[in-house]
């Protein structure tokens, strides 16, 4: 296995009493696709946002491209340390959380003439890129507001590409669309996996999930339940709850949104 | 974050400790006040304006009457110029001028309580005071019979001393009788104020009313209906005062004294008390015939409504096409309407005048021809089937004619939405002519009092600055989590919602000083409204900063945003647009707050307003002036506000 570019050792995450994440270890090889399945309140967000420290651990070490986080530190240098994650691992959410009060093209150049610092001109070049690339191209002057669900959350995904990230963090991406409109964003995703981006996906995207994903993670009560190839977990789950949770999720349409 | 604000409060303190320093080295030279006025070469007086005919404003703005004659005579016999400051009563009585101004010539009487802060010199002239009630009275004719009756005066004054039984006067003055007994007082801010409730009828509000007889004799001969009853019951003696906290002051005394005297002997104080007071009042301003404004402006005012009404009839056949007309309802309705509001109200002057019938019809006739033709061209413009245009509609394909249909919905509720209005402005103008109003004063004062708007505006300007550039930092410091910032802009908040308005313009026009801050009135006042409303505005501004959503927030983060940067590109934007409205009550609001500063004598639209209106016992002509003008300027505002939300709203979700 080439040098891991995501390295998790005994994560934890406390909400006051509540015990949400109990400790997963993870190591991703450079353009691996992860995809982490389970039912609601499992732990499944709350780990994907420790990724990228949206969510503070509670314990535990995160390695992410050579930098080095452990739970508990405070101070500039860390502060430095958690932007530098950022700007290498782009988030797409479950609700977009595009910004209104600019168009596509001002959500996507924003953080790159902010954050790096790049001049406009080159950050709206990289834009117009980024946009034609999720195939939005047209939409560049449109506010958020008079676009479809699924094309906001190309323009949330464009946005998070023109960081030119390393890895990408997928949390539910497609929950909070139509059922019509989740197709448009999975192709995208599926697109990028196959150029080689490292991804991390919380979904319940089965299609997604048994096509491009090369392990497939069930968890559950905060620890990893089962963890394999798609086609261990599909065709031959090991664990009981697995084998419940498929059932309920292949037969009995969506499950809760976690 | 944590050293902007050490920085800051450093720099206060400095700027605290610096202050009492440099006034300390001016207080240790300790030289009579004279010394001072004469190196100086000039006498700042205090007189209050709101007292006809002792002191009070003329039309041109300047101060004039008694006191004033009297403190320009004692500024040449002393050899230097005189400047005049005109706070009010309160402040001149209560001492403690800070060097705003150095002595006080206006009627003022000493008491025991103003001499422990005051010094007064010998008494320059008496003035009687006198009861006074309304002329259907049949009742009162001798002191007992005020018993059980309720008189009005002026709080504080001496004639409030006197109905409570503590006046003692000074200076030679003599108590003719004791007060009536079982007599129940109502005290007013003033004077006229009294006047004003005694005049709306015997036993109305006041049975009777006591103060100084000159004003009575005025109001009297300006056909009020009051009469003087009883004998002087006092006269008060009067003098200059002065300041004791203004440090050594015998010999600047001694000299007014021997002015005084001096004016006695040569007669001045006579001849000008003749003047002033004698049968010689001033002639009160002659008044017009109430409609000379109307045989000026009615030859413009049937031009406009010829012209618009001709416009107007080049629109009925413009709508019949289907011009852009009708896509612009509001344009439309005000070029038609607005004439004919104006029309409205000359033509229910004019017919209503005290004039022949011949003359109110030669007046208001061709008016009223004018307003019907108009109101004939609005009716048709409006017409649905004007609008609809039923010959050329039907040509059009279903989705034109729903769209026109549309289209023309709306501009008839626009133009019903202002004929509306225009009925309760009718309505209203009804009612004000029935508090017979005297217009011909309203119109010879209007300049006067509307030239205190600009300072209202610019008091109100400046102040909406500091409050908001306040009320950023406060609701930045209320988000912090560092506990100095958080700390003192709770503290503020809460010391500044928590205290009137009022208490804190005084604070910073009168309790400053005495830390050395003395700051010019306009910038006291700017200060105390702006931080006053910087308060409120601070929690409109965290409620904003909180309402834009975590995800923002979140999503600013991912894209490794700083906290300040995510603060400034993606909070602050959604914020602004979410409190507009809230802002925008704020701003209306303090636009006639703005009034408060007046009580330092900052000569804007209100105190005009209300110092006029005292001087003359027409207050309600004056308030009116300056209530249209808010209200006005309120419109106006909203409109601005308005425009903004939209423009705000382009990227609003749906």
């Amino acid at each position: 296995m080439p040098e891991p570019i995501i390295q998790v050792r005994g994560l934890h995450k406390y909400y006051d009493q509540l015990h949400v994440v109990r400790g997963v270890d993870l190591d991703m090889a450079p353009g691996e696709v992860v995809v982490i399945i389970g039912p609601s309140g499992g732990g499944k967000s709350t780990f994907l946002r420790c990724l990228n420290l949206l969510e503070e651990p509670s314990a535990g070490r995160l390695v992410v491209d050579g930098i080095v986080i452990d739970a508990g530190e405070s101070g500039k240098e860390r502060h430095g340390h958690v932007r530098e994650i950022r700007k290498r691992a782009g988030m797409v959410f479950q609700h977009f959380n595009l910004f209104p009060h600019m168009t596509a093209l001002g959500n996507v150049i924003e953080a790159p003439i902010t954050v790096k610092g790049v001049d406009r001109k080159a950050a709206v070049a990289k834009a117009e890129e980024c946009l034609a690339w999720v195939g939005l191209s047209e939409k560049r002057d449109e506010y958020p507001s008079r676009l479809s669900g699924g094309q906001q959350q190309r323009v949330a995904i464009a946005r998070a590409l023109a960081m030119e990230p390393k890895i990408m963090l997928f949390d539910e991406p497609t929950s909070a669309l139509d059922p019509e409109l989740i197709g448009e964003v999975v192709a995208v995703m599926e697109r990028l996996a196959k150029e080689g981006m490292t991804m991390v996906v919380v979904s319940h995207e089965i299609h997604f999930a048994r096509d491009v994903a090369h392990r497939v993670i069930f968890m559950d009560g905060g620890v990893w339940g089962e963890m394999g190839t798609p086609e261990q977990i599909f065709t031959a789950p090991t664990q009981e709850r697995t084998r419940q949770f498929l059932a309920r999720i292949l037969h009995g349409g969506k499950p809760g949104r976690a | 974050m944590n050293r902007v604000f050490v920085a800051l409060g450093l720099s206060v303190l400095v700027f605290l400790a610096a202050f009492p320093c440099g006034s300390g080295v001016l207080a240790g030279e300790a030289t009579d006040m004279l010394d001072e006025v004469m190196a100086a070469g000039k006498l700042v007086v205090a007189t209050d304006a709101n007292y006809y005919p002792q002191s009070f404003i003329r039309k041109d703005g300047q101060l004039d009457g008694f006191d004033v004659d009297v403190a320009k005579e004692v500024g040449r016999r002393l050899g230097v110029e005189v400047k005049f400051e005109t706070p009010d009563w309160d402040f001149i009585e209560a001492g403690r001028w800070q060097r705003r101004f150095d002595v006080s010539i206006g009627s003022m009487a000493p008491t025991a309580a103003r001499e422990k802060v005051l010094w007064f010199t010998n008494t320059y002239y008496c003035c009687p005071a006198a009861f006074v009630v309304h002329r259907d009275n049949t009742t009162i004719r001798e002191l007992g019979d005020l018993a059980g009756r309720t008189v009005g005066l002026c709080g504080g004054a001496t004639y409030h001393a006197y109905m409570e039984g503590r006046l003692v006067l000074r200076g030679g003055g003599r108590i003719h009788y004791d007060p009536p007994a079982g007599v129940q007082i109502q005290t007013y801010k003033s004077d006229s104020e009294a006047l004003q409730a005694l005049q709306l009828g015997d036993g109305v509000r006041l049975d009777a009313a006591l103060m100084a007889q000159p004003m009575l004799e005025r109001v009297i001969k300006d056909q009020w209906p009051l009469r003087i009853v009883l004998k002087p019951p006092f006269y008060e003696t009067l003098s200059f005062a002065l300041d004791q906290e203004r440090g050594p002051s015998a010999k600047m005394l001694a000299r007014l004294n021997e002015i005084i005297a001096a004016m006695h002997k040569h007669g001045t104080l006579s001849d000008l008390s003749e003047k002033w007071y004698g049968g010689d009042f001033v002639p009160p301003p002659e008044l017009k015939p109430p409609l000379l404004w109307l045989r000026t402006m009615g030859p413009f005012l049937a031009a406009l409504m010829l012209l618009t009404g001709i416009v107007g009839a080049f629109c009925l056949r413009g709508v019949r096409k289907r011009s852009a007309w009708t896509q612009r309802p509001l344009t439309l309705g005000i070029s038609l309407l607005t004439p004919l509001v104006a029309s409205v109200l000359p033509i229910v002057e004019s017919l209503t005048a005290k004039y022949s019938w011949n003359e109110r019809l030669w007046l208001g006739l061709p008016l009223l021809a004018l307003a019907a033709w108009h109101g004939w061209v609005v009716y048709a413009l409006t017409r649905p089937s004007a609008l609809a245009a039923p010959e050329a509609a039907a040509a059009l394909p279903l989705a034109e004619r729903l769209m026109a249909a549309r289209r023309d919905a709306r501009a008839r509720f626009a133009l019903f939405t202002a004929a509306v209005c225009l009925a309760i402005l009718i309505a209203l103008y009804g009612a004000l002519r029935t508090f017979r109003l005297d217009v011909s004063f309203m119109s010879e004062w209007f300049p006067y009092v509307m030239g205190g708007a600009s300072l209202t505006l610019l008091v109100s300007a400046l102040s909406i600055a500091l409050a908001s550039a306040l009320a950023l930092a406060g609701a930045l410091g209320r988000l912090s989590k560092n506990p100095t910032a958080y700390g003192i802009s709770s503290f503020y908040v809460s010391l500044f919602r928590g205290t009137p308005l009022i208490l804190q313009i005084y604070i910073c026009y009168f309790a400053l000083p005495q830390l050395g801050i003395i700051l010019p009135a306009v910038v006291a006042g700017v200060i105390a409204l702006g931080a006053n409303y910087g308060a409120y505005m601070t929690e409109i501004f965290r409620a904003g900063v909180e309402a834009v959503g975590k995800g923002q927030v979140e999503a600013a983060h991912a894209l490794g945003m700083t906290r300040a940067q995510t603060l400034r590109r993606i909070v602050l934007p959604q914020a602004f647009r979410i409190v507009i409205p809230a802002v925008g009550n704020e701003f209306v609001a303090m636009l006639k707050d703005s009034a408060l500063v007046g009580v330092m004598g900052v000569h804007d639209l209100m105190w005009r307003a209300q110092t006029v209106g005292r001087q003359n016992c027409k207050s309600l002509e004056v308030l009116l002036i300056a209530g249209a003008f808010y209200w006005v300027l309120t419109i106006l505002f909203q409109r601005a506000q308005g425009s903004l939300e939209a423009r705000m709203a382009k990227g609003e979700r749906r």
